[in-house]
This record gives structure tokens, C-alpha cells and sequence, in this order.
């Protein structure tokens, strides 16, 4: 963890007043995440292939003793697939699920830092133009004339979702 | 506060059920054996231990409801209202009301107003006329019935002794001997003032007077106590008429071997009352004689009665060194212990891991011994939540006796294998299933005793209940001697509903398991007790949520089994470890029968049939890596291939895999809700080295592989040459 080396982004205005959010890199791009959402971050350890399951869930991995899935966030997003370097890292966040809360790893390519986004620098999603899909996006954020996609991890990692493409992908084996 | 409150009240709830389940096999023990007094002391003991626990929260309702059933279990156990079918239904009536009764306490349920009314107006009507109830009961029986009903009067000797706050609290002479008047008459009553101080120094509000009263009354010696019960400074010792010593041995005789202290069998029995226990504790604290001693001294009981208490206690501490001690535990809590003992379990396995490459003698003694005490600790931890499956298994008597009088039907019901252990949480949710299951065989499977006469069967139905352990997994199984399930009904149903068509050809096995699917009943009359259809399949859901499977194999005319196996989940399993394509699976070693290597020719030609001539037998082949699509990570494909053999319900399959790391003690921990759509798996585990492996599920892996198989058979060309996993070959096996 500690060669985790934190970058530092040029913030004007910094206030207080917002929420804080965890920023982390996928592929080209800077995303957030509430830090509230997030349990945990842990350094990459390879997780074990759960056969059948789509291509985004990278696998399983042992977290203390339970089983926590991962899921690779630039192959969801559909973006190009990093390579694994020592800043590579597993997040791990509580989803509300259906039922009750879950506990699931993203893969990211980089961890920056944890920082207040003032309420005034987010901007309400795109309906389009954006590299990923808007279902994902709850907001945008604007720091130092660059955007933030602010995840709607509820919806990313949303677990009626992956059972479906589960099943998708189990029946499509079948024939 | 208020967190407190709920937990208690669950204590309660929880205590309550564990009794009324108690009581309901005692009652039913009863009705068999009506002579049998420890089953009598079960169902009063349950009783009156509810009444007392819900008289510490203050549920009036079920305190005034239990102590009318106590009043009347007390009747009973004297001989005073005979035992017959009609007084343990109405005790299991009354039992289900109290159910209910606590049910609504924690707002699920109400208790229906009607239901209680009745049964209080029944109980009190056998309690408030034994003699016509019992002669109603057993027109027969008159001599003897009329005979013990006759309580003998005697003469109590009363020593009482008023505190000096007793006009201050309120409390009135007069009206205590009133009391006592209705009680039964006095005899006689000498006036003692022993301590009356100076007259200077004497206060009018204080009082000093003791009295020596002789009470001639047939009523029991608590009644005389419970008039005193208020008032607290007040010192009174009731002697018991010799009349009673009799009866109070006979009682003491036959009470259970529970109590261990001799004061509490004394109270039990009636000879003593609470009050009188806690002076000649409080006393013997002080002068350190016997307890017994001091109650005679105090004119409590009679030496007599003491000896046969004292009898009955070494009679007891003889019985209860064999007893085991239980202890209840919040069942989160005991997966919180486990989890931290397997956690506990990987790091040291982490740490011996780490310590192996530095020499050190002693550094690796204290490892090993560590590893040691880890490794008893984590069985330890797992056998707490494994559980004999007998507890469910009692709960079914009632069912088998209620839905037996219900249809007219004679069962005798069987249970077998009820020490066979297997983990809580499965055993909670396999007893609705089962209810099913036996209400169904009593129902469907039971002919009427008529009708077993003419084809020469004992009139008494025979369902019995076993379970037993078999290759990694439990067995259930639920047998009839019934009619059996008739092929021929079940196919055109079938057909009539569209799910198989008039010309299929099904094996037995598979016309018998088209009653598990959902809608499907050939009960041509529909009963309150099974018929509609919605059970067989709902049965089989609850059976495969547990990652268990059922079976049904009958003969017309002869019976019906219905088997279920069950994993034993969460203990721990024995397994084999196996690699293939760099990814680690464990498979049950239970499943396992041999190991084979396979050269590449032989790769090859089994690659071409996906079955091998395993000693002249066929072996069908599954290849792992292509049956779970496993991206290939190997440049070359190993040279010698291997494959582990697996038997799953007497059938032999060959799994296909590259390497073989022999076997692992493996914990069992399900996958979460994410993966449930998942085939194949029971599981996963965590190996020494802190990787996570799956555990293959042998039986749905084969299952998944078969399906696939037909589905891709039915989906293809017949003759296309296909690398799929499965192919067409199979239709030459």
C-alpha cells in the first residue's frame, strides 16, 4: 500500500462544504466514488477464476476469510484492459443490494486521493457523449477544468444486473 | 432499556418453544403410556416453568391461561382426572394456544379469542368437576376414580409470629383469621406475647403478638402460606397434619430426577413452602447445620417427609453426574467464533509458511504446536453448529398423530437415525419439506384400513422416518407401506398437462419424479391436507436451495421412498485437490473413487468419444476446462492428461484434468447470493496459501453436464463432428 503513490490534483477553492469522495483511475479516465461507499482499499492480489460468469467479474478473492467478488471496472466500462502494474488495486465497497448490503472489489487502475468536491463543481450526467454508459454516471465533477465522472456504484455493480448476464451467459454456453 | 426488553422477550420466546415442544412430545409419550409419571412431570415441569418466565415479564394472558392448565395438570398427576385421548388433545389445544400466544408477543400472529375461550371453559370444567369428567371419560372406572378423590382432613400446627410493622403496613388480624376460617376451622389458638417491651417504651402501632394455631382443613399446605404471602416481617412455621406425610412421600417418590437440593423437593412436593425455605436457608447461613435439621427444628416438616426428600436427592445426584450440561448461545455469535478460527486457521498456515526457510529449532516447535492447537480448534469450532437431526425429527409425531386422526387412518410411525448429525441452519430448513413429505404419505401413500385389509396389510399403516450418512452427504428418507405411486396415472396426468407427450418413453425413475413438477396432483379429491398440487415442487425447490436433490422410488401396491441427500454444509470436508489450466478446484473426496493418467494417445482417442474403457467398463468423460470455459493459459498442453474418477448415485464419471495435487482439509463457505445461479459449485474455499478455490458440486456438475449435453444433442445436426465438450457421442453410449 504504501507504494501507492498519491497524486496530487491542483484544487482551487477548496472547501469543506461538500462530500468526500475517493478519486481512482480507470484506463484514460478519473473517476469518484463516495468514500462513505467504500469499506476498504486493498493492494491487487489475483483473484480465482469463477468459472462461467461473465468476462467482468474477474473472479473471487479471500478478504479475511469471506469470499468477495471482483469486478473489473475498465472491462465493464468497455474500455481498453490495463496491465497490471504495483498501482493496481482492489476497492472494495458496500452496494446496496436488493435485499441487504453487499460487499464487492472493483479492479482500478490507480488510486489518487480522498477530497471534498464542493456541491458548486458537480454537474448534473450527460445524456450523451460519454465514453461510458450513462447508467453508470450519477454526476459529473468539474476540478481544475477537468471532469470527474462521479459513479453511481448502485448501478455499476448492480447485483440484478449480473445475475442476468450470468444467466445471458450461461444459456448462450448451451447452444 | 428497551434493547434489553427485546432481548429478554426473545429469551423468552425462544426458552417457550424449546418447552412447548417438550411438553407436546411429552403429551404424546403420554397418550401412549399413561402411566408413565416422568412424562407427566415433562408436560407439568414445561407448564409451569412458562407460567413462571412469563410471570417475571408480566404476560398476564398467558399466566392466567398456563396456570388453569397447571391447576388441572396437577389433578391429573394426583389421579384425580384420568388420562385419556380427549385430556391430550385438549392439553395439545392449549399448548398451540400458548404458541400463539407468544407468537403474538413478537406481533407475528393473534391469538384467536374464540379458540382460548373454548379451551378455558373445557379446562375448567374438567377441573371444576374431576369426578364427572373422569366418569364421563371412563364410565367404567367409578370405584377407582371415586376412591382419590377424597382429600383426608387434618390438623395443621401453626406458629405464627407477627413482625412489628404488621399493623403499619396495613395488614389486619381479623382479617387474617378470616382467611384462615375459610380455609377450615380452628381448633384451637393460644395468644403469645413473648417480647412485649416497657410499657413506657411500648408504640400502639407496633405489634407483638405470636399465636400457636391448630387448623383442621383439607386444603393444601401452600394455601395456608399464600395467606401470609404480604406480609414480609411476619415469621409463621405451618406443620403438616400427619394425615399428609403419607402423601407427601408418595409425591416426593415420583418426582422427576431433577432437583438436586433438598429444600426444592420439599417445596415441590407441597411438605414446604418458598417462604419457609428461604428463612431456614437465611438461618443456616448463620448456624451452618443442615438445612433439613433447621426445618425440622422449625417445626416445618415432619422427620419423615425430610428423610424421603433426602432419599430422593442422592437418588437424583446419582442420575444427574450422567446428564450433560447444556448452554445457549446466540447462533451469530458461533459464526462469528468460526470465522475467526478459520481466519485464524490461514494465517498460521501463512506463518509456518513463512518460518519454514529460517533455521531455528524452536521458532519451528512453537509453530508446529500452534498449527496443532489451530487445527483442534477449528474442529472444535465446526462441530458446534452441527446438530443430531433428531430434534426435527420428534417435532413429526405430532404431525404423523394429528394428520392421522384427521383422515381416520392408522399409522405407526417410525423414526431411525435420529442421532445422525448434520449442520443447524440445514436442519431448520428441512423440516417443512418433510411435513410435506409425511402428510403426503400418510395422506396419499396410507390406504384406508379397509382397504389395506382386502389387500392384506395390517390395518395400521407403517411411515417411517430415517436418516443416515452416505458418501459426504445425509440422507433422508421418508417410506410408506402404502399403494405406491401408479405409473400409469402419473404418465397420462402427464401427458393431459402437457408435459411429456403421448408417445415418450421414460425410465420409471422419471415418470415417478413428474410429481415434482409444479401444478401436478393425481388426487382425484382434493383435501385439506394435500391434493392441491402446490407441494411436491415447492418440496423440491426447498431441497435444491440446500444444493441436496430427491429421489422418489416406489412399487404399486407395496409403498412409496421418497430420498433426499443433503450436503453437510459448512463441515468440514475432506477434498481433493486438482489444477487445470492454472486454476485450483477441490472436489469432495467422498466423490472420489480413483485417479487414472491418461498417455497422449489415450488423450487423444478420448478426445475423439469423451468416454474411456475404464476395465471394460464405459467411463463417461467431463473436461473440466472445456465445460467451464476456462481461457487457455498454457502454451503446449501437458503431456500426460489425468483424470479423477467420481460416483455419484451408483454411476462412475471421469473428470478430465491436467494436474493432481492430492488432498486438503477444506472448510466449506458458500459462494453469496451473486454467484446462486452458478452451477457445479457447493462452494468455496480458502487454501493454506490464502487463495480462494472452488468446491466442485459432483452432483449438479454432472446434472449441468448432461443437460448441456442434450441440449447441444437436440440443438445440432446429427453426425456434425463438433471440439464442443459434448457431443453427439453420447448417443452411443
Amino acid at each position: 500500500m504504501s507504494e501507492i503513490e498519491i497524486e496530487q490534483l491542483d484544487i482551487d477553492d477548496l472547501t469543506l462544504t461538500g462530500e468526500q469522495y475517493l478519486l481512482f483511475n480507470v484506463a484514460a479516465d478519473t473517476y469518484a466514488i463516495p468514500v462513505t461507499q467504500i469499506r476498504e482499499i486493498i493492494e491487487y492480489t489475483e483473484p480465482t477464476q469463477v468459472p462461467m460468469t461473465p468476462d467482468f467479474v474477474s473472479g473471487i478473492i479471500n478478504l479475511r476469510g469471506g469470499a468477495v467478488p471482483v469486478i473489473n471496472l475498465a472491462c465493464k466500462f468497455e474500455q481498453d484492459q490495463q496491465e497490471i502494474t504495483k498501482r493496481t488495486c482492489i476497492i472494495i465497497a458496500e452496494v446496496d443490494g436488493s435485499e441487504n448490503k453487499r460487499i464487492l472489489g472493483c479492479l482500478v487502475d490507480k488510486v489518487q486521493q480522498v477530497r471534498d468536491i464542493p456541491e458548486e463543481a458537480i454537474e448534473p450526467a450527460p445524456k450523451l457523449g460519454s465514453t461510458i454508459d450513462t447508467r453508470f454516471i450519477k454526476n459529473m465533477a468539474k476540478i481544475n477544468e477537468r471532469f470527474i465522472i462521479i459513479l453511481d456504484i448502485n448501478n455499476v455493480l448492480s447485483l440484478e444486473e449480473l445475475e442476468i448476464v450470468e444467466m445471458m451467459q450461461e444459456n448462450s454456453l448451451d447452444v | 432499556m428497551n434493547s434489553e426488553m427485546d432481548e429478554n422477550l426473545s429469551i423468552f420466546i425462544s426458552e417457550g418453544n424449546e418447552l412447548l415442544e417438550d411438553m407436546e412430545s411429552a403429551l404424546l409419550d403420554l397418550e401412549s403410556n399413561p402411566n408413565d409419571s416422568e412424562s407427566m412431570n415433562r408436560v407439568f415441569r414445561a407448564a409451569h416453568t412458562i407460567k413462571g418466565n412469563a410471570g417475571l415479564f408480566g404476560y398476564d394472558q398467558i399466566i392466567d391461561f398456563t396456570h388453569i392448565m397447571e391447576s388441572l395438570l396437577v389433578e391429573v398427576r394426583n389421579g384425580i382426572v384420568p388420562i385419556t385421548s380427549d385430556l391430550v388433545s385438549l392439553f395439545m389445544r392449549s399448548k398451540d394456544i400458548i404458541t400463539s400466544m407468544m407468537d403474538s408477543l413478537v406481533g407475528s400472529g393473534e391469538v384467536d379469542q374464540n379458540d382460548l375461550d373454548e379451551a378455558t371453559k373445557l379446562l375448567e370444567h374438567y377441573l371444576a368437576d374431576p369426578h364427572a369428567a373422569a366418569l364421563a371419560a371412563n364410565p367404567c372406572d367409578e370405584d377407582g376414580s371415586a376412591t382419590q378423590v377424597e382429600t383426608p382432613t387434618g390438623i395443621f400446627t401453626i406458629n405464627l409470629k407477627l413482625g412489628t410493622e404488621t399493623f403499619r403496613q396495613g395488614f389486619s388480624i381479623k382479617a387474617i383469621f378470616r382467611e384462615l376460617n375459610e380455609l377450615g376451622v380452628i381448633t384451637s389458638a393460644n395468644l403469645f406475647m413473648p417480647d412485649i417491651p416497657k410499657l413506657d417504651e411500648i408504640d400502639p402501632e407496633s405489634c407483638h403478638l405470636s399465636w400457636l394455631l391448630l387448623l383442621e382443613s383439607s386444603c393444601q399446605k401452600q394455601a395456608i402460606a399464600d395467606i401470609f404471602e404480604f406480609m414480609d416481617d411476619c415469621e409463621f412455621h405451618i406443620l403438616s397434619p400427619e394425615s399428609k406425610t403419607e402423601e407427601y412421600k408418595k409425591i416426593i417418590s415420583l418426582l422427576p430426577n431433577g432437583e438436586a437440593v433438598i429444600g426444592q423437593i420439599l417445596v415441590t412436593s407441597g411438605a414446604l413452602t418458598e417462604k419457609e425455605l428461604q428463612t431456614a436457608l437465611d438461618r443456616q447461613k448463620e448456624t451452618g447445620s443442615r438445612t433439613g435439621d433447621i426445618l425440622v427444628e422449625q417445626g416445618d416438616v415432619q422427620p419423615e417427609v425430610l428423610e424421603s426428600a433426602i432419599a430422593k436427592q442422592q437418588q437424583t445426584r446419582a442420575a444427574s453426574s450422567q446428564s450433560i450440561e447444556f448452554l445457549r448461545v446466540n447462533a451469530s455469535k458461533l459464526d462469528t467464533l468460526i470465522n475467526l478460527v478459520g481466519e485464524l486457521v490461514i494465517n498460521g498456515e501463512r506463518v509456518s509458511g513463512l518460518t519454514e526457510n529460517i533455521d531455528d529449532d524452536k521458532l519451528a516447535e512453537a509453530v508446529t504446536e500452534m498449527n496443532e492447537t489451530l487445527e483442534e480448534m477449528r474442529e472444535t469450532a465446526l462441530g458446534l453448529r452441527i446438530v443430531p437431526i433428531d430434534g426435527v425429527f420428534k417435532r413429526f409425531n405430532r404431525t404423523v398423530r394429528d394428520t392421522s386422526n384427521e383422515l381416520g387412518k392408522q399409522i405407526n410411525f417410525e423414526i431411525s437415525g435420529g442421532e445422525t448429525e448434520l449442520d443447524k441452519t440445514v436442519a431448520e430448513k428441512i423440516t417443512d419439506p418433510l411435513t410435506h413429505l409425511i402428510r403426503n404419505a400418510i395422506d396419499h401413500g396410507i390406504e384406508k384400513p379397509s382397504e389395506r385389509e382386502l389387500n392384506n396389510k395390517p390395518p395400521e399403516g407403517h411411515v417411517a422416518l430415517s436418516a443416515y450418512h452416505e458418501t459426504g452427504s445425509i440422507v433422508i428418507k421418508v417410506s410408506d407401506d402404502g399403494k405406491g405411486l401408479n405409473k400409469e396415472k402419473i404418465s397420462n396426468k402427464a401427458i393431459e398437462r402437457g408435459l411429456i407427450k403421448q408417445n415418450d418413453k421414460l425410465s420409471d425413475s422419471e415418470i415417478y419424479n413428474l410429481i415434482f413438477e409444479p401444478g401436478f396432483s393425481t388426487a382425484e379429491q382434493v383435501s385439506n391436507i394435500s391434493g392441491r398440487g402446490v407441494g411436491m415442487d415447492v418440496v423440491k425447490r426447498n431441497i435444491e436451495s440446500l444444493r441436496g436433490n430427491i429421489n422418489v422410488e416406489s412399487e404399486e401396491g407395496i409403498g412409496t421412498n421418497v430420498i433426499i441427500q443433503l450436503p453437510l454444509t459448512l463441515a468440514i470436508i475432506d477434498g481433493f485437490l486438482i489444477c487445470t489450466e492454472n486454476e485450483d478446484f477441490v472436489i469432495p473426496l467422498d466423490m472420489v473413487v480413483e485417479c487414472l493418467r491418461l498417455t497422449k494417445e489415450q488423450t487423444k482417442e478420448m478426445e475423439k468419444h469423451n468416454y474411456i474403457n475404464l476395465r471394460g467398463e464405459v467411463l463417461p468423460l467431463i473436461d473440466l476446462k472445456k465445460h467451464f470455459c476456462l481461457p487457455k493459459t498454457l502454451e503446449n498442453e501437458p503431456e500426460t492428461k489425468n483424470v479423477i474418477v467420481v460416483q455419484h448415485s451408483g454411476k462412475k464419471t471421469g473428470l478430465l484434468v491436467d494436474s493432481l495435487h492430492g488432498e486438503v482439509q477444506t472448510v466449506i463457505k458458500p459462494l453469496g447470493k451473486i454467484f446462486q445461479n452458478l452451477k457445479g459449485f457447493s462452494g468455496f474455499t480458502i487454501l493454506g496459501s490464502g487463495n480462494v478455490s472452488m468446491i466442485i458440486d459432483v452432483s449438479s456438475l454432472i446434472t449441468d453436464a448432461s443437460e448441456k449435453q442434450r441440449d447441444s444433442f437436440m440443438n445440432q445436426p446429427h453426425g456434425q463432428n463438433s471440439n464442443e465438450t459434448i457431443s453427439s457421442e453420447s448417443a452411443e453410449i
